[in-house]
């Protein structure tokens, strides 16, 4: 699997990741150049504001996006004119954040902009919006951290990429990851009738719950925040079937989540549409990771450094 | 005690306004901050001049109804106002792009608003347009009237820089392409866009790179970083377009102090405008829900005038309840002449709901809000109160409520009501007296009905099941009609079993919903016992209710 333009023109993007220093950003930038080469001018915007001077990944200063003519970024007030790219103001999100108000504003000349996002998912959402409902930009990447998916992926077409950095001394630890992420993303939908906030959660329908959810073993139970060990304790004994809100509201680990779900059928009430992994590996070769995933379906999920140049100069 | 105005949140909450709030819709940031400011006003005046808006919004309507694309329009650009800031920027500061954004923004809807605007509309609310000059300074900052940036029409001298500065820009982008053409012809690395690549360490020998040409630093053990390395020209290039940036971000300071100076000397006319559309947004909210609910403007009367005067009075968040359950629902009527009335009646009959049909009445006339009725006459209340068991609004939740009992909390409950209330004040009391003895609060409440009429200009209104309650003076005692006895008798019947649904829907069939004046004892027999059978209590017990009830009348 490659990264390729085709994967995020004409739909939002999440470049999202396990934490910090996994390399969103600077996957924000390959994505940017694809999109550039396909003749793309996308809109990017962060959430919140990363104020690490340097990427671990590329040891760059970060978070260093160059903005080309048309495109459209998200940036508080201070450093729209400091951006140096001509910016012309679309519009203002509601409300400010400790750096001034945020804009959306579109590039009128090449320059260097600093990305400061909303802090709230629904004003990310909102911005996201403008920008496509405006007509201001059909691509759109978010650069932002994994818990911020929810209400931005309600976007039709919406999906996004994960992004992880894996050395030898974790190189156990992030195959989990990959392999529990890649369940997780596998749980079944419920349904459109279920989607949203159509069932009251906590409670556990035993009937009549419709042809969409045929197939769940009944009764059902709507779970109202994250599964963890703590809530899946919590759980009626007698529900058959879970159901959360999506796979980012899921707190369990490889072994706990398995033991729930030989008990019990868990579901996402909303599927969240997925890119595949970008790995970055340090001092690691491939074949060491492929062996610790040890798992084909995921590893088909997965494209390496989108930085990386192969032996011999050809780019990987 | 929490207030909305004239309104004290424990009457909001009983008469659940808020589930009407929850329909008026203004679509301004302006409108919507009012809204959220839930006001009940006691000035006649003031809530006159809402309802001459509703009025003039309705006109609007009417004038448009075979225009709906100018309708769209309006709450089209009511929407996209902006939110203003009318503050001075500090001494010697200018305001930066957002502001400027802003003001650009608010004046191109502004404007189009005024055009969809009738005349009649444009003089009620005062909207006028008297800013050309900022509007056309702004109009500057580019072709699209809601966005903003200081274009080279500002200034020559940005024309210049900036042409000097996209020379430079085509001159780097051909330096970087160059750079990057040679590094994937001569040594195979295609950067296609990005800043560095990942090269391993073994392939880098082979590729025989120039350091003067490509910056590599350790990226790991088994590879390294490759950067394109800028070469002389495009380090000078770079340098002249930093020089060209430096000083266009001195001519732009100009143009911001500027066009700042134009907007400080229209701020108080921007304040107008923010106030006219204020008023238009909320005066068109009110008249969609006029228009949705079919509401009528209600008649105010001076602060403790007397009549009040309702016919077909809706309390629709009832109504609503009553249709979604498949209920039916029957509007209220009532003419009171006298400072007091006192609403005894059966349980599940109405008297509670008659009380929140009131105050959902009193609160909306006077929020400025035309009302829901065939027509609704009353005095403009100074405070609106309400008195009985409220979970959400009792002195029992505030930290020196604690310890009080039900009764305790009744009393105290009513004393800061009675303390409260001045002359024009508007009162309700919903079973007032329930937590003690039939005996007791009979003797309480004749004494509090007693006081309340002595209180100059007060108008109170008690719902009561206490029969005994001594008839007084210038007190109206109202019943509300109550079970239709012979239809239950009939009803009550092998019913176990039977949905609570289905039992209300069956009480809501049999009861006569509406008040009529109470003169004497009232029909023979209990309600309170039918409807404790139809509500399902187990029959052996309605038996011995009814035998002892019989007994002891």
């Amino acid at each position: 699997m490659r990264l390729d333009a085709r994967d995020f023109l004409g739909r939002v993007t999440f470049i999202t990741g396990p934490g910090k220093d996994c390399g969103k950003t600077t996957l924000l930038n390959a994505c940017l150049a694809l999109a550039r080469e396909a003749g793309e001018k996308p809109a990017f915007l962060g959430i919140g504001f990363d104020g690490e001077a340097r990427d671990s990944l590329s040891g760059l200063r970060k978070p260093r996006i160059e903005a080309r003519a048309g495109e459209v970024f998200v940036t508080a007030e201070p450093y729209l004119r400091a951006s140096r790219c001509l910016p012309e103001v679309l519009d203002v999100l509601p409300g400010s954040t400790a750096l001034g108000r945020l804009a959306i504003a579109r590039a009128h000349r090449p320059g260097a902009v600093t990305l400061v996002g909303p802090e709230r998912n629904e004003l990310a959402a909102w911005a996201v919006s403008r920008i496509r409902d405006e007509g201001w930009a059909r691509t759109v990447l978010v650069d932002g951290a994994i818990n911020r998916i929810t209400q931005v992926a309600a976007f039709g077409g919406a999906r996004f990429v994960f992004s992880i950095r894996v050395s030898p001394a974790d190189l156990e630890k992030q195959a989990r990851r990959l392999r529990l992420v890649s369940a997780l993303l596998g749980l079944p939908p419920l349904g459109a009738p279920f989607a949203g906030a159509s069932a009251e959660a906590g409670t556990v329908a035993s009937a009549g719950l419709g042809p969409r959810a045929a197939g769940f073993p009944e009764p059902i139970h709507f779970l109202d925040g994250p599964l963890t060990r703590e809530s899946a304790e919590r759980v009626p004994r007698e529900a058959a079937t879970v159901v959360v809100e999506d796979f980012t509201k899921i707190f369990l680990d490889g072994q706990d989540l398995a033991a729930f779900r030989r008990g019990k059928t868990l579901a996402v009430r909303n599927k969240v549409d997925f890119g595949g992994f970008v790995v970055v590996l340090r001092d690691l070769g491939e074949e060491a990771f492929r062996r610790a995933v040890a798992d084909e379906a995921v590893m088909a999920q997965v494209s390496f450094n989108p930085y990386a140049c192969e032996a011999g100069g050809a780019a990987a | 005690m929490k207030r909305h105005g004239a309104a004290t949140q424990a009457a909001w909450d009983f008469s659940r306004v808020e589930e009407f709030w929850a329909r008026f819709s203004p679509l301004s940031p302006y409108g919507k901050d009012e809204k959220d400011a839930r006001r009940v006003l006691a000035d006649r005046g003031a809530i006159e001049a809402l309802y001459e808006g509703t009025e003039a919004a309705l006109a609007l309507f009417r004038d448009l109804a075979g225009d709906p694309a100018s309708l769209d329009r309006i709450s089209y650009h009511l929407r996209r106002l902006p939110r203003l800031s009318l503050k001075r920027p500090e001494k010697g500061q200018s305001w930066d792009l957002v502001e400027l954004f802003q003001v650009k923004k608010f004046l191109a809807n502004y404007r189009a608003l005024i055009g969809l605007a009738r005349e009649g509309c444009r003089s009620r609310f005062g909207l006028s347009f008297e800013s050309a000059a900022l509007a056309a300074a702004l109009d500057l900052g580019g072709p699209d009237a809601e966005t903003f940036y200081i274009s080279d029409a500002y200034d020559p001298r940005l024309k210049e820089l900036r042409t000097g500065m996209a020379e430079v820009d085509k001159e780097l982008a051909a330096c970087k392409a160059a750079a990057a053409a040679h590094a994937s012809e001569r040594h195979g690395l295609d950067f296609e866009g990005r800043e560095f690549l990942v090269v391993p360490n073994a392939a880098l020998c082979d590729l025989g790179l120039d350091r003067t040409a490509f910056a590599i630093e350790p990226y790991d053990d088994s590879s390294c970083l490759v950067r394109l390395q800028p070469g002389e020209e495009e380090i000078a290039l770079a340098a002249r377009r930093d020089a060209l940036v430096e000083a266009e971000h001195g001519v732009e300071e100009a143009v911001l102090a500027r066009l700042s100076e134009l907007v400080i000397e229209e701020l108080p006319a921007l304040g107008r405008y923010v106030a006219a559309v204020t008023a238009f947004d909320l005066a068109r909210a009110r008249a969609e829900l006029a228009l949705s609910f079919g509401l009528v403007r209600p008649k105010l009367s001076g602060p403790g005038d007397v009549p009040l005067s309702l016919a077909q009075g809706r309390y629709l968040p009832c109504a609503w309840e009553c249709e979604s359950m498949g209920l039916r629902y029957a509007p209220l009527d009532l003419e009171l002449h006298e400072r007091a009335a006192v609403v005894f009646g059966s349980n599940m009959g109405g008297k509670t709901v008659a009380l929140e049909t009131l105050v959902f009445m009193q609160v909306l006339a006077q929020a400025g809000f035309f009302v829901p009725a065939a027509s609704f006459e009353a005095p403009v209340a100074p405070l609106i109160h309400y008195v009985g068991e409220l979970k959400r609004t009792t002195l029992k939740d505030r930290p020196e409520g604690e310890g009080l009992s039900g009764f305790g909390f009744e009393i105290r409950s009513f004393v800061e009501a009675w303390e409260e209330s001045r002359e024009g004040a508007f009162m309700v009391l919903d079973e007032f007296g329930r937590t003690t003895s039939s005996h007791e609060a009979e003797a309480i409440l004749t004494a509090v009905i007693a006081a309340l009429v002595e209180r100059k200009g007060l108008r109170s209104v008690f719902s009561t099941h206490f029969r005994g309650v001594e008839r007084l003076p210038g007190v109206r005692y109202l019943r509300v009609r109550g079970l239709d006895r012979e239809a239950a008798r009939c009803t009550i019947c092998d019913d176990e079993g039977e949905p609570l649904r289905d039992r209300i829907r069956r009480i809501n069939g049999m009861m006569e919903y509406g008040l009529v004046d109470d003169t004497g004892p009232g029909p023979g027999g209990s309600d309170a016992v039918a409807i404790a059978s139809l509500l399902g209590l187990d029959r052996g017990i309605v038996a011995r209710a009814e035998e002892i009830y019989d007994r002891h009348s």
